[in-house]
């Protein structure tokens, strides 16, 4: 299948209600932004993962909502220190909260908090149930 | 450490996560017995201790926490490198305390696993265990030592509990490590007591077995490192250890690179990057396999050991947090909590300022009461009692200020803070982590300075300890009040709301603002500029403050101050003195006095008695009468031909432009110890005499109404109008005309270059600012 209907429909759903409860920020990109990037993009890692479907970044995730590390794109520093704190593929993430001004957010992982901003959060893929 | 260790000295490296309670542990085992010192060429402080047990002598090295022994700065190299026994004249450490956060162990767990390949004999300190069995973690230490391969203590810090069976570890650790030099480790039946932890003897065998410890890296990876060891390692003098062959290969942001590989061949480095890309294509990219395969390696070192309850019930500390990062709450904490932190500042401080103050006047009062007058009584009041007083004052800002960022960093709320404000200053390229250094920089710049060590990334630190100085801080205060007081009218707006002397001390304070934000973003930019560090940071869990950290941190810190920044503006004072005491033109002096009543004598006999003129000439004449009167007019001459007098003559041209005559150019050089000396010169040098206190009111009018009376000496003007007090105000909040801040950059930075920079970049802003100011000015008024 080369694109996931139902999990089109499934992160649209995700997108809606964080938008009705008003802590989604539509400046950042959605998902299917993402996956028409993957998909014009050669060598995107995105593309040989289409089928799952729900796949977004921690920084789409609806406040309150969990999801596992799918994976941390990009080798700088930040994706290493990313890595580091424990953002691995498998881990389980729970997005907590975003600060007054919308930016960093605060998540919970591994059993304790940690902050990050948006840029970095976009460089997180999640898989939601 | 250069000199020859005795028999029984061992080595003892503590290595932590941040917030693990790491320096608390450092404490308790070293006592009092702690020394701060500088590891060379960088910022990390280097703190050693000493623990005497059983007849041995344990040096504990306290190294900075961090998350990851990956290193990408100069500063993350120290802790490798002292790990490795790098650095000039001291080995590796002989034992390694690693301290992690037991009610945080998977993460904890990823740095141990990094100490562990470093293969050195290892004892795991799990802290705040307390803190895990309030959160119903249970651990089974037994059975994650044994899964380990190394001794796991439990301890509580802040308590002192476990440190006798830590102690017990060590000295049988190093014990160990002797004997197995010697003739090899003595096995005894070894059964475990209460707290589950092994007999000495199986510890020490425990630390040494090297056998147990697997590399969780993937086969492919060992492999490939293992070949690149070989290779690097042809025709090197000193050899790579195996540790940093995979670092290089692992961290590719190519600091590394550059750091050890600098003079290798081209083909050693273009082999490192082909490794890279055989791993990338076996689908195990560097940096990501390491994290994978050492979170994998903690997952299954702790599967079936660690029991946490199973509902996700919010704790009292979630709803601490949920309640101080909310977006009403939280913010309105924030503000309260600032507002306590700075007001505190300049509340306490004050009245023990002032005492400081008192204190130093009585002392130079004493001295002036035994030593007759002349050079060396000059010497000790102005110049040595001054100049301990110019240090001591800043002793109580610095004091309160750190006592509260201790409380704050200690309790868990500084990270909150960082976490509230990032947006913010994310926005001139800064994190959270600047807002508190520069919030306290308004108080004064050189607390300010210090406490931007908070700051992780480098070049934020810098940024930030390069601006605070911008931020207007207590000492511009009288300057402006004064100037302000005098120069700028009292028209009120909108029924008296709004004061236009008001506006005038506002935007003085919004231009130090502005300034500020436009050189941050110049500075990230050109000099400090370089990819965005990562903003990936702990939100600790909340706990009570330990009152003898906070104490021991704040006292750190003001002997820090003291021992460091206090000599060099001491030394400043000192110059400063025989620069406006020298050379002692007595002769010149009393020509001068003759020739002015001479001048006035004359004039009297010219003018009509009774008329304003013949007044004000009698009224001056007086002055030389008044024994009081005309020691203050010798004093004003001794300062005019004294060294500084004649810079401020030589610099008149220079300053001509921005509507000052020497006097003023002369106040503003005599006040590079500190900006607030500037209207105590200037009242010296209108023969208000040395003793005059700006904080004053009685004295701030008499000040006010010199500064009116000034006259320019070639054609009779007055010297100050609105726009030459405009420009002195200006210059005043721009300029670095402080000794102790750019003393306290050296100290931070480690080196003169970085104080020289913000000496030289923030005089060219004042001075310009300056110019435009009064240029502006005079075409307008």
């Amino acid at each position: 299948m080369p694109f996931s209907f139902l999990g089109y429909i499934k992160s649209c759903h995700i997108r809606a209600v964080c938008v009705v409860r008003g802590s989604h920020r539509p400046t950042t990109r959605c998902s299917w932004y993402t996956k028409v990037t993957a998909m014009i993009t050669p060598n995107n890692q995105h593309a040989d993962n289409q089928q799952a479907g729900d796949i977004l970044s921690l920084a789409q995730l609806k406040m309150g909502g969990r999801g596992r590390v799918v994976r941390v794109t990009g080798t700088d520093k930040v994706s290493q220190r990313l890595l580091e704190m424990g953002i691995t593929p498998g881990a389980e993430v729970c997005l907590l909260r975003a600060a007054p001004l919308g930016d960093p957010l605060e998540i919970e992982i591994r059993g304790y908090r940690l902050s990050l901003r948006r840029s970095e959060a976009e460089k997180i893929d999640m898989e939601t149930r | 450490m250069s000199e020859i260790k005795p028999a029984s000295t061992f080595r003892v490296a503590l290595i932590g996560n941040p917030n693990t309670g790491k320096s608390t542990l450092f404490s308790a085992l070293a006592g009092v017995r702690q020394r701060i010192g500088n590891y060379p060429g960088v910022t990390v402080e280097k703190k050693t201790g000493q623990l005497e047990y059983a007849g041995l002598t344990l040096e504990l090295i306290d190294l900075p926490g961090t998350y990851s022994l990956a290193p990408h700065s100069p500063d993350e190299m120290v802790a490798v490198e002292v790990l490795l026994g790098r650095l000039a004249g001291q080995p590796a450490p002989d034992v390694v305390l690693s301290i992690v956060d037991a009610s945080s162990l998977e993460r904890n767990l990823y740095l141990v696993s990094q100490v562990l390949s470093l293969g050195l004999p290892t004892i795991v300190v799990l802290n705040m265990i307390d803190v895990a069995q309030q959160r119903q973690i249970d651990i089974d230490i037994p059975t994650l030592a044994e899964r380990l391969g190394v001794p796991v203590i439990a301890v509580q810090a802040n308590r002192r509990i476990g440190l006798q069976q830590l102690k017990e570890a060590l000295a049988t650790a190093v014990q160990g490590k002797g004997a197995v030099q010697g003739k090899g480790a003595v096995r005894e039946n070894g059964g475990q007591d209460r707290l589950g932890q092994k007999k000495a003897s199986e510890v020490s065998a425990m630390v040494l077995s090297e056998t147990m410890r697997e590399n969780p890296l993937p086969d492919n990876f060992k492999k490939l490192t293992d070949e690149l060891t070989s290779a690097l390692n042809q025709d090197r003098e000193q050899e790579l250890p195996h540790f940093l062959v995979e670092r290089l290969l692992l961290d590719n942001d190519g600091y590394l690179e550059h750091e050890l590989l600098a003079d290798s061949p081209v083909e050693q480095i273009e082999h490192l990057h082909a490794v890279r890309q055989t791993l990338s294509d076996a689908g195990t990219p560097v940096p990501a396999v390491e994290a994978i395969a050492r979170y994998d390696w903690v997952a299954r070192t702790l599967a079936g050991i660690v029991q946490r309850p199973d509902s996700q019930r919010p704790t009292t500390g979630d709803r601490i947090d949920a309640l101080l990062t909310h977006k009403v709450w939280g913010t309105s904490v924030l503000i309260g909590v600032m507002s306590l932190l700075f007001s505190s500042v300049f509340v306490f401080a004050d009245p023990l300022m002032a005492m400081v103050d008192s204190g130093i006047g009585q002392l130079a009062l004493g001295v002036e009461g035994v030593i007759a007058p002349g050079p060396l009584r000059s010497l000790l009041v102005d110049g040595v009692i001054g100049g301990v007083g110019a240090v001591l004052v800043f002793l109580p800002q610095i004091l309160i200020l750190f006592f509260f960022i201790a409380t704050l960093e200690d309790c868990g709320y500084m990270a909150r803070a960082a976490f509230l404000m990032d947006r913010l200053m994310a926005g001139v390229g800064l994190s959270g982590r600047s807002f508190i250094p520069l919030l306290s920089s308004f108080a004064c710049a050189v607390p300010g300075i210090m406490a931007a060590r908070v700051i992780e990334n480098r070049r934020d630190r810098l940024a930030t300890i390069l601006i605070a100085p911008l931020m207007s801080c207590s000492a511009r205060l009288p300057v402006y009040v004064i100037l302000i007081g005098a120069f700028v009218p009292a028209h009120s707006y909108l029924g008296g709301l709004v004061g236009l002397q008001g506006l005038t001390l506002l935007a003085m304070y919004a231009l130090g603002i502005v300034t500020a934000v436009c050189v941050a973003w110049l500075l990230k930019r050109t000099l400090l500029c370089g990819e965005t560090p990562p903003f990936v940071m702990e939100l600790p869990s909340f706990k009570l403050p330990s009152g003898r950290l906070v104490l021991q941190r704040m006292l750190e810190r003001g002997w820090g101050f003291v021992r460091r920044a206090g000599t060099v503006i001491f030394a400043v004072t000192i110059v400063v003195w025989a620069l406006a005491y020298y050379p002692r033109a007595q002769q010149q002096v009393d020509e001068a006095i003759d020739n002015q009543r001479q001048v006035l004598v004359s004039s009297v006999e010219l003018a009509e008695p009774g008329t304003p003129a013949y007044d004000e000439v009698v009224r001056q004449l007086a002055r030389f009468d008044d024994p009081d009167q005309r020691d203050h007019l010798v004093v004003s001459l001794h300062q005019r031909y004294s060294l500084l007098g004649q810079a401020g003559h030589w610099i008149e041209p220079v300053v001509r432009p921005l509507g000052w005559d020497w006097r003023i150019g002369c106040a503003a050089i005599a006040s590079f110890p500190a900006r607030e000396v500037v209207m105590g010169v200037l009242g010296v040098i209108y023969h208000l005499g040395p003793e005059l206190d700006v904080g004053e009111q009685t004295d701030q009018n008499q000040l006010q109404q010199r500064l009116r009376q000034a006259r320019w000496d070639d054609t009779g003007e007055p010297v100050y109008n609105l726009p030459v007090a405009l420009s002195l105000m200006v210059f005043f909040a721009l300029c670095a005309q402080c000794a102790a801040t750019l003393a306290v950059i050296y100290r931070e930075t480690g080196s003169w270059w970085w104080p020289l920079f913000t000496f030289v970049y923030m005089t060219l802003l004042a001075y310009f600012g300056a110019l435009v100011t009064y240029q502006v000015g005079i075409r307008l008024v």
